[in-house]
């Protein structure tokens, strides 16, 4: 009897407690459109988890916070694990993210960077869009969707350019376009911080951009001793091992080892050739410096023993433009004609004169072998999905085992024309920073690759005496990316108030105390040849205030929460 | 215990098995986020996308899919992985035997710790304040969640002194050749200890109260009453009859935690970078690598759904009841 | 035979020393829950300063930061402080869900017996040989990171051990001479079931609900360390994963000490409450089969 009385209660109250929700929520949703504009809903920012980078989230949670306390906004953060951030990116599924641009030596030209992360012919445009809908396509990375026919055709002049003085005054104006219109904000370039435990090895190559990550310091970097396994560590993962398909740069690091290319892009930052015994531009059938003689050098071997010869070139042309390999197709197609003239020479004819061919063609194609690619191309529908498991190149390294995400093996080429000095490469991932830099204090790991160590840690454990901090500028940056077709980041206004409510000092203190160097555009201080060093004035300081203003005289308002409203 | 109940009891051990495969396969399917965003890269065009979906199955209807998926399971047949190109039995039995090879060992010297120690708990428990101590840590040990207990030993053994590396299965770079190389050598014992000891802190708990409360209700049995009169010393009937008698639910619930830890070590072996099926289970999910998880989730309810089987069997078995009902 | 439930008075009597301790405790972190958010020294989301504008970050216990500072200045106290609500909402929602869900079904299961038993106890070996952690995983990213979602979760996943001891008491009750009275009087199955039996269930409740606490924190905080916790919820967890992410965790114990500790006094409190409350269940079936 009583408890059911109790109970009776019980309803009694849940009930008149739902109802007094209810008109509250109602009140607020009513009081809010009186006024007032449309409130700007709230903003979802992408970004990793924590887990995978600590700086990255730190870096975007001051920027939210601050915005979100200086105008009023509504920005959240949206977790989503690498792969999948990068797949809503491409579907233009997003508001706005934080992306690292890594400093790979391709990227170090200002045609490659601008065709790949601004390059559109449609607006709207995002990666996977259906040909249908913008057949001309777009740059592989163009995350913001950015869409500027005046900036498209600046791109298009300046890579027909060979006077450095000519072309760099197109690319300063590029820039110029990028800094005003902001599909991106640039926030800083870290500097490529790697750890390095010189117990085994001792003379370290350094690259810009790269760190301790490339080619030449694994074949370079010498041994203290008998022990000539050169051990890797990182905390990103080999995403795969096909040359054709090859994503992200640190699938690039490990195919530069076991494969090779007819440039390298040296120390410097200068394309320099490599297989290629000469090259040269001269007039073709295109019109003038419309075409490239290569002569590669007679002494190349593939792994299996074969000899590489201009076939094989020729093949791999080929294959890149039949199967449309992502990274090399928007390049490679502009080869329209080739032509064999010996054993080792072959002739390239270009649709127009290219500035960039050295640099970004031929510094970036992996030479297949025809031998085996061949049969490839016949049997399977799309070979760019061949999962390539025992893969042959002519590199510097031989392809042992890989237990994908955990390690992978590699060991020397002992017929390569170039000096190795490790017998042996095994690159092992780690899960967190702090693991890999314990694994490098004690010598478990000889050197770093991958993204910059923290600060933190970094100043730790360079104090043990065998451990290294090895600081090399980096023409990479951390940038936020916006959706610029969608409201609000379609609106210059609204984003002109965003950049000058970004506290970029602020961050870089906090997040990366001595270890960034400021940037505001893609073509950050770090490339030095190609850096714009007016950039800096167009770019906004942190002035809240001003933001406020410039927000103001948009016709943007605030309800009487605080909260940002869209001009009426 | 008749044939006719034991065929019923499998047939619905089978039944379930069969209800989780089809529960298990549409969550995962029904997931959002796509299996193919871990291969492609920025320039691939959409045909290629469709290509790989056709290549991995994904374009047929989610029933078809199903049933494809349910007959080549009978075969044995469980897929190739999407993210490592290679059968999924290839990723996944290493993996399987890594956690075994930890669990087990783990759990066979948490439950004897634990049962031993229930049983002193109860003969020593006229020293009230050794008890209660016993009692203590045992609460503490089971509440406290296994990522803390990991990361303080790990801080203290493996950063502080240094006597414990500091996770994995093996030093950086070692080659094995042979399971027995893999399993059996010193570096790999070295690094099972410490992931051993913090799941041995955890699962020991758990046959350590039960024993006790067992014991201790047993301990008012009345065939003991004989054996008191016969004036037998106090410790011989506490093991040889009580701690018999006791020993059943003890039996049981080390079955039944048994299909529990090979699933259920994410923790551990994210902390100590052990490759095991849990920390596959969790990447694996994280990429959308569909024929992975279901293949390991699958596994994982299996251990369980049969852990419980056999734990129903042996209860029964051990039941004294049924036991003289048999004898007659 | 007493009909309608015990009485409330002496029931906090009849508790074993532990599961007073672990009530007083209790009720400490749940006011720590309720005003800890008013009491904090520093907002718990901001970096703090020292008077050079250098960011204080990762210091030691001192005077201004009685339990340090994290990577990012953060000051680690404000942050605990304000780490026990959602810890705590979490753990009571999701144990109540589960006590509720779990106790109806083992309730029904015993009492109807039958097809109804069957299909309940399948349902409960279902939810068995799903693994937890991988499930919720698969739950976080099916659906976004919100705190509602870990607590359904959590709720609707781990009756499967309150039912089936439910269950085995309602078999063991149904034969008892004041169900068959009370059945023979016309009451039905309703009555009997929620007015009846229930009542003599309710220390058995209570119990899973301790227990309850005891798994909803447990899994709530492995679901946070590995990364999927709510970021706008933060709780000691998360404070964990944080530390665990930055990499400092050999540096800076104090900022995974305290949290450390706090989840485990919280747990450990409630499974003190557990042990007593099924000490005190436990003699209470003993005193039923005594008088049958």
């Amino acid at each position: 009897m009583r408890s059911m009385k109790r109970v009776a209660n019980l309803f009694r109250l849940l009930f008149l407690l739902a109802l007094i929700v209810t008109t509250g929520a109602g009140h607020q949703l009513w009081a809010a459109n009186q006024k007032n504009g449309k409130l700007v809903p709230t903003q979802k920012f992408l970004t990793d988890p924590q887990g995978y980078s600590a700086a990255f989230w730190e870096v975007s949670q001051i920027a939210m916070d601050t915005w979100n306390k200086e105008l009023g906004t509504d920005f959240k953060r949206q977790v989503e694990e690498h792969d999948q951030l990068i797949r809503k990116m491409f579907e233009g599924d997003y508001d706005l993210g934080i992306l690292f641009i890594m400093g790979s030596p391709v990227r170090l030209d200002p045609g490659f960077l601008f065709n790949t992360f601004f390059y559109a012919t449609c607006p709207g445009f995002y990666n996977r869009i259906p040909r249908d809908r913008c057949p001309g396509g777009g740059g592989a990375l163009n995350f913001p969707g950015y869409f500027s026919p005046e900036f498209n055709r600046l791109l298009k002049a300046q890579d027909q350019v060979f006077d450095y003085e000519k072309r760099k005054k197109m690319t300063d104006r590029m820039v110029e376009m990028v800094v005003q219109d902001r599909p991106v904000l640039v926030l800083f370039s870290p500097y490529m911080l790697h750890l390095m435990n010189t117990k085994r090895w001792k003379n370290e190559l350094g690259m810009p951009g790269e760190g301790l990550g490339s080619a030449w310091n694994v074949m370079g970097i010498e041994p203290t001793g008998e022990d000539k396994v050169l051990r890797i560590g990182s905390t990103y993962a080999v995403p795969s091992i096909n040359p054709m398909a090859v994503r992200r740069t640190q699938g690039y690091r490990v195919m530069d080892l076991i494969y090779d290319k007819l440039f390298r892009v040296d120390l410097e930052g200068k394309a320099v050739k490599w297989m290629a015994k000469d090259a040269r531009i001269v007039d073709g059938i295109n019109g003038p410096k419309t075409s490239v003689k290569i002569e590669l050098r007679p002494d190349l071997k593939f792994h299996d023993g074969k000899p590489v010869t201009a076939d094989d070139v020729l093949f791999t042309i080929d294959f890149a433009k039949k199967f449309k390999a992502p990274d090399l197709y928007n390049y490679v197609k502009r080869v329209v004609k080739t032509e064999k003239t010996g054993k080792y020479s072959l002739t390239l004819h270009l649709d127009s004169p290219w500035s960039g061919v050295f640099h970004v063609l031929l510094s970036k194609m992996y030479i297949l072998p025809e031998h085996i690619w061949s049969k490839v191309a016949q049997k399977e529908k799309e070979p760019i999905l061949w999962s390539n498991p025992k893969p042959v190149g002519s590199g510097p390294f031989k392809f042992v085992s890989w237990d994908k995400g955990v390690q992978l093996v590699l060991d020397r080429n002992p017929n390569y024309f170039s000096k190795v000095n490790p017998n042996r490469l095994v690159r092992v991932k780690y899960e967190s920073m702090e693991m890999l830099a314990a694994a490098i204090e004690r010598g478990e790991i000889d050197i770093q690759w991958g993204e910059p160590m923290v600060a933190a840690i970094a100043e730790r454990v360079a104090r043990k005496p065998q451990v290294k901090a090895v600081k090399l500028p980096n023409h990479g940056f951390v940038m936020f990316t916006f959706r610029c077709a969608k409201a609000p980041y379609n609106d210059p206004a609204f984003m002109e108030a965003l950049e000058y409510c970004l506290p970029r000092d602020l961050i870089m203190k906090r997040v990366y105390p001595n270890i960034a160097e400021k940037a505001v555009s893609p073509i950050p201080p770090g490339n030095k040849a190609w850096h714009n060093p007016g950039d800096v004035k167009l770019a906004r300081p942190f002035d809240p205030k001003k933001a406020r203003e410039v927000l103001k005289s948009a016709g943007y308002t605030w309800d009487e929460k605080g909260r940002l409203c869209y001009p009426k | 215990m008749s044939t006719r109940y034991l065929l019923a009891r499998t047939g619905v051990m089978l039944l379930t098995l069969a209800a989780l495969l089809a529960i298990q396969f549409f969550i995962f399917r029904l997931m959002p986020g796509d299996p193919t965003a871990s291969i492609l890269a920025g320039g691939m065009t959409p045909e290629i996308q469709a290509e790989l979906q056709r290549l991995w199955g994904l374009d047929k209807p989610l029933a078809n899919q199903f049933i494809d998926y349910a007959l080549n399971l009978l075969r044995l047949d469980f897929g190739i992985s999407f993210y490592k190109n290679v059968p999924v039995v290839e990723v996944v039995l290493p993996r399987l035997g890594n956690t075994l090879v930890f669990m087990v060992t783990a759990m066979i010297w948490a439950n004897v710790v634990g049962a031993f120690l229930g049983v002193a708990a109860v003969a020593l428990r006229r020293f009230r304040v050794l008890e209660g101590l016993m009692l203590f840590v045992g609460s503490v040990a089971r509440a406290t969640p296994l990522f803390v207990t990991g990361i303080l030993l790990i801080l203290i053994f493996s950063y502080y002194f240094e006597w414990f590396p500091l996770g994995g299965m093996h030093k950086v770079g070692t080659v094995h050749y042979s399971l027995w190389d893999k399993y059996m050598s010193l570096d790999f014992l070295h690094h099972l200890a410490l992931p051993t000891l913090v799941a041995g802190i955890f699962y020991f708990t758990t046959p350590f109260f039960v024993m006790r409360a067992s014991m201790l209700s047993h301990l008012k049995d009345h065939h003991l009453s004989l054996a008191r009169a016969k004036g037998a010393p106090p410790t011989w009937i506490l093991t040889r009859h009580v701690a018999r008698n006791a020993l059943n639910p003890v039996i049981t619930t080390t079955v039944l935690s048994l299909g529990f830890a090979v699933g259920g070590q994410v923790v551990v072996e994210t902390i100590f970078r052990w490759p095991g099926l849990g920390s596959e289970l969790v990447f694996s999910t994280l990429r959308r690598d569909y024929p992975v998880v279901q293949a390991i989730f699958f596994l994982i309810s299996s251990m369980v759904i049969l852990m419980n089987y056999l734990a129903d069997l042996i209860y029964l078995l051990l039941d004294p009841r049924v036991r003289y009902e048999q004898g007659r | 035979m007493r009909i309608g439930f015990q009485k409330k008075q002496g029931w906090f009597a009849r508790l074993n020393p532990w599961g007073k301790i672990g009530l007083v405790v209790l009720c400490f972190f749940m006011a720590v829950a309720l005003i800890g958010p008013w009491l904090v020294p520093y907002d718990p989301n901001s970096s703090q300063v020292d008077p050079t504008g250098k960011v204080i970050s990762l210091s030691p216990p001192s005077w201004r930061h009685p339990l340090g500072t994290t990577w990012q200045g953060r000051d680690v106290l404000s942050q605990v402080l304000c780490g026990a609500r959602p810890t705590l909402t979490v753990g009571v929602s999701a144990a109540v869900i589960l006590a509720l869900i779990g106790v109806n079904i083992g309730l029904w299961a015993g009492y109807k017996g039958g097809w109804t038993d069957l299909i309940l106890m399948r349902l409960v070996d279902i939810l068995y040989g799903l693994p937890f952690l991988p499930l919720m995983v698969v739950v976080m990213s099916l659906l976004s990171r919100r705190q509602s979602y870990i607590i359904l979760g959590i709720g609707l996943v781990a009756w499967r051990d309150v039912a089936r001891v439910v269950r085995s008491r309602v078999l063991s009750m149904r034969e008892e001479a004041f169900i068959k009275s009370a059945r023979a009087l016309g009451a039905g199955s309703l009555r009997v079931v929620y007015l009846h039996i229930l009542p003599n269930l309710l220390p058995l409740a209570v119990l899973f609900l301790a227990f309850g606490l005891v798994w909803s924190i447990l899994g709530h905080a492995d679901l946070s360390f590995l990364g999927f916790g709510d970021p706008q919820n933060r709780t000691w967890g998360d404070m964990i994963s944080a530390a665990w992410a930055a990499g400092v965790m050999s540096e800076a114990y104090w900022w995974y000490l305290s949290p450390s500790i706090c989840i485990a006094s919280v747990s450990t409190a409630a499974f003190f409450v557990a042990r007593a409350f099924e000490d005190v269940s436990d003699s209470q079936s003993d005193d039923q089969a005594h008088h049958a």
